[in-house]
């Protein structure tokens, strides 16, 4: 996994690395690559890929609403709300 | 302490001889004493301990006994507890106070437990040290040079060093029975869909699942029934009935269990796990088990096919984490892009960017079908393996780690050797197999696990074969002298 790759995964995770790290970083995940390259060669055609371990269906809740958490509760860190909402940097100029 | 077990401490309170605040303050003594040096706890929830033990000597006063009434227990940090800090082992939820507490929390409150505090585990449970915790590592009270196992590091190493008598932990790829081993204690992962994930934080949510720490495999029966059950706040937890684990045990006679034991388990294990782990055979076989070769022949595959799950499922999980609605906040960024990015890497130690690489890797176009797809087939194969096995054989029997805990630090730079230590435990999640870790021995005087892993919901199965194995033995009752 080279440099370019890494700029690009970080990209999609909304993560930075720092300079210093990206050689260790790199190593490791190589050697990670390799490790899970291992089920290249499983046997898997005609496979159904499980996504799940238990074949239950889901069971449903009946469709009413309830307020479980109220929205006070939830913001009671202030320094990120103002009037029951979020704070983020200004997105329009 | 002269109660030794969680039915010891329940029956003397119910027969008066000890009280609820007198059991409690005696372990948030222990904790004061010993947790300094072990770093098990990140929360010492005192006040609020010794308040509900009060309430629970007034209701046993008035003849209302629950059935864990006055029990003091741990919780690992990664359950949601309405009021107290739940940082999940993290920078980012450092400042986190839940507004809800998790089912398990809720359940193990309203049966009458005492929650001493919350335990340290590794950063969002990714880890098999606990070296990973933004709150430093926890040390293994059998020798404070070695790691306790992980992700549950906390929960196993203060059941270990007998500061608190029980605790909860969770399971994704062994995070619950490789530090049990490692700690020489008992570690039950429950079946995928017996205890609901609700308000646990998640990290891989097709494997995660809640679990117990206790000292004797009949403790852990107790403890089961409580917390088991379906919650229509998880819909994956399941309707399966919760049979009553401690009558079963102590009742049933059920002993001549046909167990297997898979070849992929024993070939490339050291001599002194493999004398400890045929010690624990011939016992068995004393007991009238039928002991009988198996083979799991994907299983040498769990730890790939796990490396791609698990990462893939924990990257879109942690997406959550965007510095917005709860969690650590960067002060540096000027732009909602900068807030995401810079709120994401302060608040996420090494491991968990690492994993979320990794996940966004096998997520990705291009790579989703050599990866993901493929690792998903692997787990049925897998899977597949144990059903086929599960049709001539009880229950399934191994050591649950390859070796004795290892010193801390050993393997930190090390994330393939890290991640082995699971080889024998990860299978158990791909397939939502029940699995029990309880002590088989020591190797240099550090502890050794004996892993037994049973067929979907027979956990009560799994809890009456240790319970025999320990009639037969006395690992379990050898305290660290820490």
């Amino acid at each position: 996994m080279d440099k370019k790759t890494i700029d690009k995964l970080t990209f999609l995770s909304k993560l930075s690395i720092p300079e210093s790290d990206i050689d260790e970083l790199s190593t490791n995940l190589n050697n990670i690559l390799k490790l899970i390259g291992e089920i290249d060669a499983a046997p898997t055609d005609g496979m159904t890929p499980m996504a799940h371990p238990l074949a239950f269906s889901q069971p449903l809740r009946d469709d009413v609403s309830k307020k479980d958490i109220n929205r006070k509760e939830n913001q009671h860190d202030v320094s990120k709300t103002k009037d029951g909402y979020y704070i983020v940097p200004k997105i329009l100029d | 302490m002269q109660y030794k077990s969680v039915i010891e401490i329940l029956g003397a309170i119910k027969k008066k001889d000890i009280s609820s605040s007198e059991l409690t303050r005696y372990y948030l003594n222990q904790i004061k004493e010993k947790d300094a040096d072990l770093n098990c706890f990140i929360t010492v929830t005192e006040e609020a301990a010794i308040s509900k033990a009060q309430e629970i000597d007034n209701e046993i006063s008035k003849g209302v006994i629950k059935p864990l009434s006055g029990l003091p227990i741990a919780q690992k940090d990664i359950f949601c507890t309405k009021g107290i800090k739940t940082s999940c082992g993290s920078k980012m939820l450092d400042n986190f106070i839940s507004p809800y507490d998790a089912t398990v929390i809720e359940k193990l409150n309203n049966a009458g437990t005492i929650m001493l505090g919350k335990t340290n585990m590794d950063e969002f449970a990714m880890g098999s040290s606990n070296e990973t915790s933004f709150y430093g590592p926890v040390k293994n009270p059998w020798d404070k040079d070695y790691v306790p196992g992980g992700s549950s590091g906390g929960s196993a190493s203060a059941v270990a060093a007998r500061i608190v008598p029980c605790s909860t932990g969770t399971d994704t790829g062994g995070s619950i029975r490789q530090p049990a081993s490692l700690c020489g204690i008992c570690g039950l992962k429950p079946t995928y869909g017996r205890v609901s994930r609700y308000g646990m934080i998640a990290f891989a949510s097709s494997l995660d699942q809640a679990g117990l720490f206790t000292t004797d495999a009949l403790d852990a029966a107790v403890l089961l029934k409580e917390i088991s059950g379906h919650d229509p706040k998880d819909s994956t937890s399941s309707n399966v009935d919760v049979p009553d684990y401690y009558n079963y045990c102590i009742n049933n006679d059920k002993k001549a269990f046909t167990i297997g034991i898979p070849d992929e388990f024993i070939n490339d294990l050291n001599e002194d796990v493999k004398k400890s782990f045929y010690d624990a055979v011939k016992i068995l076989e004393g007991i009238g088990c039928k002991i009988k070769k198996i083979k799991l022949e994907h299983t040498g595959l769990g730890v790939s096919a796990y490396q791609v799950v698990a990462p893939a499922e924990c990257s879109s999980n942690l997406s959550r984490f965007d510095g917005v609605r709860f969690g650590h906040r960067s002060d540096k960024a000027s732009t909602l892009e900068e807030l995401y990015r810079e709120s994401r890497s302060e608040g996420f130690g090494k491991e968990v960017k690492r994993r979320i690489l990794v996940g966004t890797y096998a997520l990705s176009a291009g790579y989703y079908d050599a990866y993901y797809l493929k690792a998903q087939k692997v787990r049925n194969l897998i899977t597949q393996d144990f059903n086929n096995a599960f049709n001539d054989v009880d229950l399934i029997l191994g050591p649950t780690t390859p070796d004795k805990a290892f010193k801390i630090g050993e393997k930190m730079n090390d994330p393939i050797a890290m991640y082995l230590s699971d080889v024998y435990t990860v299978s158990t999640n791909l397939a939502g197999l029940p699995a029990m870790s309880i002590p088989m021995g020591f190797k240099d005087k550090l502890p050794l696990g004996l892993q037994i892993i049973g067929n979907h919901f027979d956990e009560k199965n799994i809890l009456k074969l240790c319970h025999l194995y320990q009639k037969e033995t006395d690992w379990h009752i050898q305290e660290p002298n820490c």
